[in-house]
């Protein structure tokens, strides 16, 4: 485990490097090179034009989408834990729906800008989530079944709400559609250092505080009475997990839009290197989330002339190498 | 352990009524009785997994409703009638979950801990087991790695929801061979069987329970005329090697059956 670990990790560390030197702007491997071990230097051998390509777009975005991966794959595998189910996503409770009306809102009512668009979207991400679980605490305690439920139809409420922004858009500006449409399609394209300031640090504290109840999380897949008879409180621990992973998800949605495939197929692809205990799942779904996620991010900018939004290479990248991974080799519970 | 009058209801179901039991360090206490008599609420209540409860439940001077989950998982171990996981984790690693009362909450077992876990499956001789995935095993096997979940645990009292359902005639008596022996170095036990003569057999004291109260206390022998009673069935009696055993006549159910239930 330790040197498959490593190479993993290094293979990110690698991958985020090489994302510093791709883009539609051609800049020179080499004096991409020099413009990073020089920060501070705006003007050099280079043009301002050229060192801000650099650090004001390259590194932020790099950030964002190691951020992203990261946190969707880690929220995704604990989803999956806590509801001990292999084939759900952070979408369940409803966060990603709920973040798309919000950033629609925005959009069409509000400003365009993105940091109202990504205040909306983390705030009506959290709603969502909020909704659903008071939905399913109606009739007393919850069950994670009933919560499932709940957050369904909340999802498939607020992307119905979604649905009527758009038609209400449709008689607005052009502009503002188009832009709501991408939002829509998922990417880091607006990424720049002032977007990284909410989400950051919430993506950091979160996922950190996951990693640590790993081993809590084997303990909740096995269930409410596995887990309250081994001594742990079952509808505390899993709320607390709920908060976190929806606070990733939420963090990561608001900058990046929607990125599908992520969250499901990760967790899938880190279980098929080290098995089922959450102890390796969690850094290896970490790792790989990143990976793929700086890989799909770069195919984005290059492949065509326009940048194709990066929910659109996940789901091409994710489909078929999971499709590959599930006909090779069998997941264990099928 | 005392269990004073105590009642339990799913919804409008009265599932216990007024149970009073005792179980002593040293000793397996044996709940026997038909299907739905109460045993699986009684183990349920006592290890704080179905509440509120009427009456009192006290574990070592202690009523169970005032601990929280992780005094009472270090007091109380309990091996559930069925489990099944979703996800295939290795039987080593479930083993390992008996841990979790002693480890903080933001950290994982360590060395000591897997050394435990592989002594005691070394023990009930699982070993075997310990890299095969949980979920591919047979359902005797499955059992042995939960009793080996609960002996990791080590809680002074164990609760075990029918230990030998599910098991072959070896198995079974592997399984109460060290329920016995657990008993004998100290341990309370409290568990329910469906076998009248294996409780007979490995057992101090048999509580027969009938649709959720207390029919009788077995000390010693088997009592004909109250599992008959119980069970509402003609039930025949035969002596092997000094031991009483009791089967069931053939058809017997049906010449007298009680209905309900």
């Amino acid at each position: 485990m330790g040197r498959r670990g490593l190479s993993l990790a290094l293979l990110t560390a690698g991958l985020a490097f090489a994302s510093l030197f791709v883009g539609r702007f051609g800049i020179e491997p080499s004096l991409v090179l020099r413009i990073i071990a020089h920060p501070g230097t705006k003007v050099g051998p280079w043009t301002y034009s050229q060192w801000s390509v650099v650090w004001l777009i390259r590194v932020p975005r790099t950030i964002m989408v190691v951020l992203a991966g990261m946190a969707l794959a880690t929220a995704g595998a604990s989803f999956q834990a806590v509801f001990r189910n292999p084939l759900v996503a952070p979408s369940l409770l409803g966060v990603t729906q709920g973040a798309a009306l919000g950033a629609s809102v925005a959009i069409l009512f509000a400003s365009p800008s993105g940091s109202v668009v990504q205040l909306f979207a983390f705030s009506f991400g959290l709603l969502a989530v909020a909704i659903s679980y008071f939905i399913s605490r109606v009739r007393g305690t919850p069950g994670t079944l009933t919560l499932v439920l709940a957050g369904v139809a909340v999802s498939m409420f607020m992307s119905s709400m979604v649905g009527v922004m758009k038609f209400l858009a449709a008689s607005g500006s052009e502009e503002r559609i188009s832009s709501l449409v991408f939002w829509l399609m998922g990417g880091f394209y607006r990424v720049y250092w002032g977007s990284l300031r909410l989400p950051a640090p919430i993506i950091i504290v979160s996922v950190t505080a996951v990693m640590l109840l790993r081993w809590r999380l084997n303990v909740l897949s096995m269930g409410k009475e596995e887990a309250e008879s081994l001594g742990v409180d079952y509808g505390k621990s899993i709320g607390l997990v709920v908060v976190l992973a929806t606070l990733m998800t939420a963090a990561t949605v608001s900058v990046a839009g929607i990125i599908s495939w992520i969250g499901l197929v990760i967790p899938h692809i880190a279980r098929m290197l080290v098995g089922t205990d959450n102890r390796l799942v969690l850094p290896y779904s970490l790792a790989i989330g990143s990976s793929i996620m700086l890989v799909s991010d770069m195919i984005a900018r290059v492949a065509t002339t326009a940048e194709i939004p990066v929910g659109i290479i996940t789901s091409f990248i994710g489909f078929p190498f999971f499709a590959h991974l599930l006909r090779r080799r069998r997941l264990g519970w099928a | 352990m005392e269990v004073r009058n105590l009642s339990f209801s799913f919804g409008s179901i009265k599932a216990l009524r007024g149970v009073s039991l005792d179980a002593y360090e040293g000793q397996v206490t044996c709940l026997l009785g038909p299907n739905g008599s109460g045993k699986t609420t009684l183990l349920k209540c006592v290890m704080g997994l179905l509440s509120p409860y009427n009456g009192s439940i006290r574990v070592g001077g202690r009523e169970v409703s005032e601990m929280d989950r992780r005094e009472a998982a270090r007091l109380m171990a309990y091996v559930p009638q069925i489990h099944r996981a979703v996800f295939p984790f290795s039987s080593l690693s479930v083993v390992l979950l008996g841990r979790t009362p002693w480890i903080s909450e933001i950290s994982g077992p360590g060395e000591e801990d897997i050394r435990r876990a592989e002594e005691v499956m070394e023990e009930l001789g699982i070993s075997h087991l310990a890299h095969r995935p949980y979920t591919r095993l047979s359902g005797g096997e499955m059992r042995m790695v939960l009793i080996a979940r609960a002996l990791v645990q080590e809680a002074p009292v164990l609760l075990m929801d029918e230990p030998t359902a599910y098991l072959d005639f070896r198995y079974q008596s592997i399984v109460m061979d060290v329920v016995r022996r657990l008993a004998d170095s100290g341990k309370t036990v409290l568990l329910s069987l469906h076998d009248p003569n294996v409780a007979a057999a490995y057992c101090d004291r048999i509580y027969v329970l009938d649709r959720g109260t207390v029919a009788g206390v077995l000390e010693g022998s088997l009592d004909k005329g109250i599992l008959e009673r119980v069970y509402g069935m003609e039930l025949a009696q035969g002596s092997v090697d000094g031991r009483t055993f009791i089967f069931p006549r053939r058809g017997a159910s049906r010449s007298s059956h009680r209905g309900g239930s």
